[in-house]
């Protein structure tokens, strides 16, 4: 009964602590580095907050990036179980520590992807099988996130990581340009690229063609 | 209704009016629009299960792969620096203990320096010091004797060079004449190892390094068992049968060793040369030397062979020029007040 009650209260302290975070978003660089260091001597709380801090943020970027609810979950295990293996070599080096949680996930997507070339599709069923108050408006929910998963799926790799931080994420251009290792204005090309061509893979190919001839009709 | 299409600039400024009231500025724009869709995508989260599914796994995550050299090296900049100052200090003295402990490892191979006393008791000895650097793993040190031949009338060499590339032979030529046989071994471990190998004493001295040469001439003197040729001591053994034979004058063949500091051989063997002309009775014909120059004169016996104003006569100008022997008077009548000049 105890145990109940502590698992309980144990995760209403959590989201009580996704919560601050979430409200809270300059809480990064300068805390999370004092967390980082005593998460790299071994204290284990301090790997759990790391893990609060930026648990969901890392599972919507893989969740874009897969096609499944389920895979999304097992690669966010991935990264942070490789977060706990690479901390002792993990070097403050003035980037962000999320830059680094990043490119873990990119990484562990990549592979994930190789790896699913391998085996068939899966379904959509996981992400339906989710309850909610309102079916209809998760079925629709559900809907959008597939289509724009297949339209994010046709873009290259850097592309798909730039438009899920810059809009689902909403990390500045600048942002993402210290987490893809690429310059101001690189960023910017690459982002006016990726949206050419995500609008038309959201079927606006017409009327990107258009736009793109300056809207002469 | 015509747009003109936004560049990368302008694109991102619109994008970012976007994100920050949430309503695009320009509906119609198809990039703004998607990337409008993307904004307003579900941001899905952890379910709670999930969540603690994932911590227990990244929790259970095996640690062994952390560095210990990071697990017990210090963090903080001070005690980087204490313990980068207390790893530089062992370094170095364990680096001055290591060398110090490693110096005779590092020279070149060990070697012993061998010092070779010789001392004959029965003679006045010679010491005959020579000082050899052999490898130390020898066990003993084989040297085969030099041999060097001095032809008569040529000067002696003082310190006679061994060709042996390992032999340098420093002689140090010390009278000493000794009762007692003496002998010493040293072995100083540090090189160059120097070592006093004991030579058994022996009537005849055979060194085990040793230079053997050949003298023939006259005798200039002599002296009990010491003889003198060409300003030679030599030192013959009292025993020996020649010394019965010789005297002032006789040419010699010596074998000996040589010792050039003093200038003292003793001798290994020893022949009485003779005369290719002997006019004498006794076998050997008189012969003279003149210490000084080291001529020599040698009555051949058939008058053909003038004695030098240096050399003693001994009789030959009464033999050859007929001129009466001192204290003949009742000889052949002339040279009766001859005053032969030396007989």
């Amino acid at each position: 009964m105890s145990r109940v009650i502590y698992q309980k209260e144990r995760r209403r302290w959590n989201l009580t602590l996704s919560w601050v975070y979430q409200q809270h978003d300059s809480i990064t660089s300068v805390n999370m580095d004092a967390w980082v260091q005593r998460a790299q001597s071994g204290d284990s709380s301090a790997i759990e907050v790391i893990y609060e801090r930026y648990a969901d943020v890392i599972y919507r970027y893989v969740y874009y990036r897969v096609s499944s609810q389920r895979d999304a979950e097992d690669l966010t295990a991935e990264v942070f179980v490789k977060m706990v293996e690479g901390l002792p070599r993990y070097r403050f080096t003035g980037v962000p520590f999320e830059v680094w949680l990043y490119r873990i996930a990119g990484a562990r997507v990549i592979d994930f992807r190789r790896r699913q070339r391998r085996r068939p599709e899966s379904t959509l069923s996981d992400d339906l099988a989710d309850t909610s108050t309102h079916p209809e408006d998760h079925i629709e929910q559900a809907q959008e996130i597939q289509t724009l998963r297949q339209a994010l799926s046709q873009l290259t790799d850097d592309e798909q990581t730039l438009l899920i931080l810059r809009f689902v994420e909403h990390k500045s251009h600048q942002e993402v340009a210290d987490i893809l290792h690429k310059t101001s204005a690189a960023v910017k090309a690459m982002q006016h690229r990726a949206l050419i061509r995500l609008a038309s893979l959201l079927g606006s190919e017409e009327k990107v063609r258009h736009y793109l001839r300056g809207g002469q009709s | 209704m015509s747009q003109m299409p936004h560049d990368p600039n302008s694109l991102n400024d619109e994008l970012d009016r976007l994100l920050t009231s949430g309503q695009p500025d320009s509906a119609a724009d198809p990039l703004v629009e998607a990337a409008a869709r993307l904004n307003a995508a579900p941001r899905p989260r952890l379910s709670p299960e999930a969540a603690d599914r994932i911590r227990a796994t990244m929790l259970a995550a095996p640690k062994s792969s952390r560095m210990p050299i990071q697990r017990y090296f210090p963090q903080s900049a001070p005690a980087r620096l204490a313990f980068v100052a207390a790893v530089t200090l062992l370094l170095i003295v364990g680096t001055i203990f290591a060398a110090r402990n490693t110096i005779p490892l590092l020279n070149p191979p060990p070697s012993v320096e061998r010092i070779t006393t010789l001392t004959d008791t029965l003679v006045p000895s010679a010491t005959l010091t020579v000082t050899n650097t052999v490898p130390a793993i020898l066990p003993e040190v084989t040297t085969v004797p030099e041999s060097a031949t001095l032809d008569a009338g040529e000067l002696p060499v003082a310190a006679p060079t061994l060709p042996a590339p390992t032999t340098t032979p420093s002689v140090t030529n010390t009278s000493l004449p000794t009762t007692a046989p003496t002998s010493t071994s040293t072995l100083t471990p540090i090189p160059p190892l120097a070592t006093t190998l004991p030579v058994p004493p022996q009537i005849t001295p055979e060194p085990t390094l040793s230079v053997t040469i050949t003298i023939e001439g006259p005798i200039q003197a002599i002296d009990g068992n010491t003889i003198t040729i060409f300003d030679l001591t030599i030192l013959l053994r009292p025993d020996d049968p020649v010394l019965a034979q010789i005297r002032v004058g006789d040419v010699l063949r010596i074998e000996g060793n040589f010792s050039g500091g003093s200038q003292i051989i003793t001798t290994l063997q020893v022949t009485l040369v003779p005369h290719v002309s002997n006019g004498a009775s006794s076998g050997n014909p008189e012969t003279s030397v003149n210490s000084s120059t080291g001529d020599v004169w040698i009555d051949s016996g058939d008058c053909s062979n003038p004695p030098p104003p240096w050399a003693p006569a001994h009789g030959w100008r009464q033999r050859c020029e007929g001129a009466p022997a001192p204290g003949n008077s009742g000889g052949q009548g002339m040279g009766q007040n001859d005053n032969d000049d030396d007989d």
